[in-house]
């Protein structure tokens, strides 16, 4: 039987609400850099805020909170960078609105739980809300590492130690080969012997699904399996947020896995419209800044959902010679309009 | 053996490898064994973020940067050692002096990708080493993984160093793991 999803659609017929997202002459928006075990977000946590600053934003936190204040938009609980740029947008009288991003960057994963705390809180302060960084095989946003694995001898003894989901495969599927066992084959397999000791971090992961839309690939077991194990894990469905219009870009690969469970099982948080945006395939780390900026340009630029798919596409180049990067890369799934 | 092409062939080639990275051809590129191609590679490899063609980057990396080659590039400008260090791993053991060599480079981010390769090891003598070393690096960061390493591979020898450690440290998060470390040698003894 197939997981239930919702793909989402490539050919939306409407707009973001911007007489919502705008009112008081302000957008409130949040983007947040996600983590990566090879330090790939280090160069997008830059070239984010050097792309902001090129835009006109500047980095003034008492400006920032002071113009949030003044709409009576709720301040940030946490601490996190924030810029404002005045005048970036016009309302639908051409009058001038401000915009304040609150910048959320994972940076070497050792806060991780703090960045995704303020995450979440972001998801129910701003208007729009963007993340940048891995879909963890589609159980949501991470800020920090996920595991160790600690590979032990007969003796016990340690003989190898792992971070990272594609070497522990690449080890695991050498190791099984002889014995014609795939990596997740051995991995179950040394799991039961207790030869494949993992410890779960968690702290960072903010989790939206837990069907494994991946099942073909190792690295989704070995994520599901731990975060499935946790009982303190941060859940999506859990969270409580109040009855307004939002916007939430996930910009991970394959973010419409996230669709489903987060229209689904969060009531509250549809109760007062939510348009999401996600990809439909696999992205790269080197197009993630350019992606954020483009969503900021689209929502100032009152880009109907149409030309905002465009936008991002253009940053987000396909490559028809390859499967998992063919065709557009985002897609909408959009709120009923009233 | 590496083939041969000629230098115009080869930077067209890769100029488009760089444009539109393909697995297959990170791994022809490698088995040239130009290494000019190491910085297009790492790029690759780094960029990519899920699905299959991650593990064929890395292979087409490990197959053209021998140690003799990373060596070399530790020792060269800013660019060199930043494209080298990503491509350092604890899990051969050929590589830890490298590793080393980096935990104490004059770039911030040299020593940065140093510190994530010490996170995923092989046992080795000389990884064992490097952990004693490191205990005293001056970056928390890196005390903490010595610590953590030390106390999954170490030994009772190791306890004495542990506990010196333990004593100077002034990183809640580092004299947490040198602690657990010590303990975890006591009690395996």
């Amino acid at each position: 039987m197939p997981l239930p999803r919702l793909n989402g659609t490539l050919t939306p017929a409407s707009a973001p609400r911007h007489d919502q997202l705008f009112a008081g002459q302000v957008v409130s928006m949040a983007i947040a850099v996600g983590f990566d075990e090879n330090g790939a977000n280090r160069p997008v946590d830059a070239s984010l805020e050097e792309g902001l600053l090129a835009r006109g934003f500047v980095d003034d936190p008492d400006a920032a909170l002071a113009r949030l204040a003044a709409a009576g938009r709720p301040a940030p609980q946490r601490p996190a960078t924030h810029l404002l740029a005045r005048g970036i947008a016009r309302d639908a009288t051409g009058g001038p609105v401000d915009a304040v991003v609150t910048l959320l960057r994972a940076g070497d994963g050792s806060g991780g739980g703090d960045v995704a705390s303020a995450f979440l809180e972001a998801l129910g302060r701003c208007d729009v809300v963007a993340y940048g960084g891995h879909g963890r095989y589609g159980t949501g946003p991470d800020f920090d590492y996920n595991f160790t694995a600690d590979l032990l001898d007969e003796a016990g003894n340690v003989t190898s130690s792992f971070s990272e989901y594609r070497d522990l495969e690449e080890a695991l599927a050498r190791r099984g080969k002889p014995h014609g066992r795939s990596a997740l084959a051995e991995y179950r397999l040394l799991t039961k012997q207790r030869r494949l000791v993992i410890r779960r971090v968690n702290s960072g992961n903010l989790v939206i699904n837990l069907r494994n839309y991946h099942a073909g690939e190792f690295g989704s077991h070995l994520m599901v399996d731990q975060l499935q194990a946790d009982p303190n894990v941060r859940r999506m469905s859990k969270q409580r947020f109040d009855k307004r219009y939002r916007v939430w870009m996930f910009n991970g690969c394959r973010t419409h896995d996230y669709f489903y469970n987060l229209r689904k099982l969060n009531p509250q948080v549809n109760a007062g419209g939510l348009d999401l945006l996600g990809t439909r395939r696999v992205i790269y780390w080197g197009q993630i800044a350019d992606s954020l900026l483009a969503l900021v340009d689209g929502i100032c630029a009152r880009d109907d959902y149409k030309h905002l798919l465009a936008r991002l596409s253009a940053v987000n180049a396909s490559d028809e010679t390859d499967a998992e990067t063919t065709g557009p890369s985002h897609v909408v799934e959009l709120a009923r309009r009233p | 053996m590496p083939k041969h092409l000629d230098d115009a062939t080869f930077l067209a080639r890769l100029a488009a490898f760089s444009q539109k990275p393909r697995p297959a051809e990170a791994l022809a590129l490698a088995g040239l064994g130009d290494e000019r191609a190491l910085p297009a590679l790492v790029a690759a490899m780094t960029d990519t973020m899920e699905g299959s063609d991650v593990v064929r980057y890395r292979e087409a990396v490990r197959a053209l940067a021998s140690t003799p080659l990373l060596q070399r590039w530790l020792a060269g400008d800013l660019d060199a050692r930043r494209v080298a260090a990503k491509a350092l791993t604890a899990h051969d053991a050929s590589h830890v002096p490298l590793i080393a060599r980096a935990l104490r480079d004059e770039d911030d981010m040299v020593r940065a990708i140093a510190r994530r390769s010490l996170r995923a090891w092989s046992a080795s003598p000389a990884l064992h080493d490097l952990f004693r070393e490191a205990l005293a690096n001056s970056d928390p960061r890196v005390r903490l993984l010595a610590a953590e390493g030390l106390g999954k591979l170490g030994g009772p020898a190791d306890v004495a160093a542990l506990n010196d450690a333990l004593a100077a440290e002034t990183d809640d998060a580092a004299r947490d793991r040198i602690a657990w470390a010590v303990e975890k040698l006591e009690t395996d003894d």
